[in-house]
């Protein structure tokens, strides 16, 4: 196998198996490309019982993709044909999703809380209890307590703390989605998005406090990537928001005037940032209007 | 000028375009954005702001972006194609767009009934939800009757196979500053 080849090229040399396989590495999901690879490759004679499974749970998994029950029922058979227990952990997952296709959540349920009797730690089935709740309405509750249990038993990944971030945010709930976010962060301290994402709730939830914070991550971000426009625009929110907190802070609170200083700066700094990066586009005068507002405010 | 409370509400075709569009353009996600118009209760057009979660910085961002135009209110769809009411940041957000002078309107796409309405099965009646704010509890929870002027020119449109891809103002804040943004 040529380690090196892009997908086009594996494509374009009808390289079944490989393209499959590249599929899986990267994590991409193109579950017609997946299909019909598989269904070409399954042809092949050639092919080892262990990578024809492997085909067989990747077509199945595709086929849910594109809503053709048929096609994964015909995959799950096949697996059976070929020796798979049907008390294989690995086959009820797919079991399990093939459930969940089909709109049986309560059966995938069930058979995801045998798994987990079995092995308390099945992180696929954590996950997949996980999304059953996501996807339905009203369940918020449940679905963060589901997630919190995923978490407890995997608390190092930062997918699943990126997860509860937006959950928190979508419910609202913007001081504990900064939580899960530094939890993120903690895996990717260079990643610009990220800081903009706590700085962002940190400037929703307000108090000066908080948006000391949220400066100081929109300038990590723009000190990571210097052109990113949402970390410029966030920056002058932020600070502006922070001058006007302070200036209409009760006197038992204590203000800084260094920090009032450095914010109105930030406005500046901000606001030239993003006029820069407009330059010679259609939409400068309406960003040379907002940002004067803002340096206009500060001065 | 007391400020009246509103019963109705009218969206012009081009708006509704643009919130069904912007939906189609983010099918997994919420999608938030501001309505304009001439007064209370008329909607004109739609600015979508973003995918996801609205923020302060990008709802701030994207309002001073937005030039002598009254903003008479939100409009969001819900994640999942069966949820019909609209999240409490959503709520949050029509509740904070209130001002002396007018009440916002809060509209609330309904998924299920787009996707019949692309289909050709399905017409425009209660595709979207409109609220008001509630006397008693202060939220945007009191339902208001919604027309949608030229209705069948709108299911028209929408029923086309390759609906252009709205690029809401996080799509354009995540591109580059040369990615449009749906704006007036």
């Amino acid at each position: 196998m040529d380690t090196d080849a892009d997908l086009e090229t594996l494509v374009a040399q009808k390289d079944h198996v490989n393209v499959l396989r590249y599929l899986r590495v990267h994590q991409l999901r193109d579950p017609s490309l997946a299909v019909h690879h598989g269904q070409a490759a399954l042809k092949q004679r050639s092919l080892s019982d262990v990578t024809r499974l492997a085909i067989y749970e990747q077509v199945a998994l595709a086929a849910l993709d594109l809503q053709d029950h048929t096609l994964a029922d015909e995959c799950l058979s096949k697996l059976r044909e070929m020796g798979v227990e049907k008390e294989s952990v690995r086959f009820r997952l797919l079991l399990g999703r093939c459930l969940e296709a089909s709109g049986d959540t309560t059966g995938a349920s069930q058979l995801y809380d045998t798994l987990l009797k079995e092995n308390p730690a099945n992180s696929v089935a954590l996950k997949r209890k996980y999304c059953i709740l996501k996807s339905q309405v009203g369940q918020e509750i449940a679905t963060v307590a589901a997630l919190n249990e995923y978490l407890q038993n995997n608390y190092s990944d930062p997918a699943a703390w990126s997860e509860m971030a937006k959950l928190r945010m979508e419910q609202g709930d913007f001081a504990k989605a900064i939580y899960a976010w530094e939890e993120v962060l903690l895996s990717a301290p260079t990643d610009p998005f990220v800081h903009v994402s706590i700085a962002e709730c940190y400037t929703t939830v307000g108090g000066l406090d908080n948006l000391e914070q949220a400066r100081k991550h929109f300038c990590q971000a723009l000190e990571l990537d210097a052109s990113y426009r949402r970390a410029q625009f966030g920056l002058v929110v932020a600070a502006n928001a922070y001058v006007e907190a302070a200036s209409n802070a009760s006197k038992k609170q204590l203000v800084d005037d260094f920090e009032v200083q450095v914010a109105k700066e930030l406005v500046k700094f901000g606001a030239e940032q993003a006029i820069q990066a407009y330059k010679g586009t259609s939409m400068l005068a309406s960003v040379q209007s907002l940002m004067q507002e803002y340096t206009e405010g500060v001065k | 000028m007391t400020k009246q409370s509103i019963q109705k509400v009218s969206v012009e075709p081009s708006a509704l375009l643009i919130v069904t569009q912007h939906a189609a353009s983010h099918p997994y996600e919420a999608i938030h954005g501001l309505l304009v118009g001439p007064m209370a209760g008329v909607v004109q057009n739609a600015i979508p702001v973003c995918h996801g979660t609205p923020t302060r910085p990008l709802v701030e961002t994207a309002m001073g972006l937005i030039h002598n135009k009254t903003i008479v209110g939100w409009y969001t769809a819900p994640a999942l194609l069966h949820d019909t009411k609209a999240g409490p940041v959503a709520l949050r957000m029509a509740a904070n767009l209130e001002t002396k002078d007018l009440e916002p309107v809060l509209l609330v796409l309904q998924n299920a009934k787009l996707v019949a309405c692309r289909n050709g099965e399905g017409n425009v009646d209660k595709l979207l939800e409109a609220f008001g704010k509630d006397d008693l509890g202060g939220q945007w929870v009191r339902p208001l009757e919604c027309t949608v002027q030229d209705a069948s020119s709108a299911i028209e449109q929408m029923k086309t196979s390759n609906p252009p891809t709205i690029h809401d103002f996080v799509d354009h804040l995540e591109g580059s500053a040369s990615t449009p943004w749906v704006t007036l």
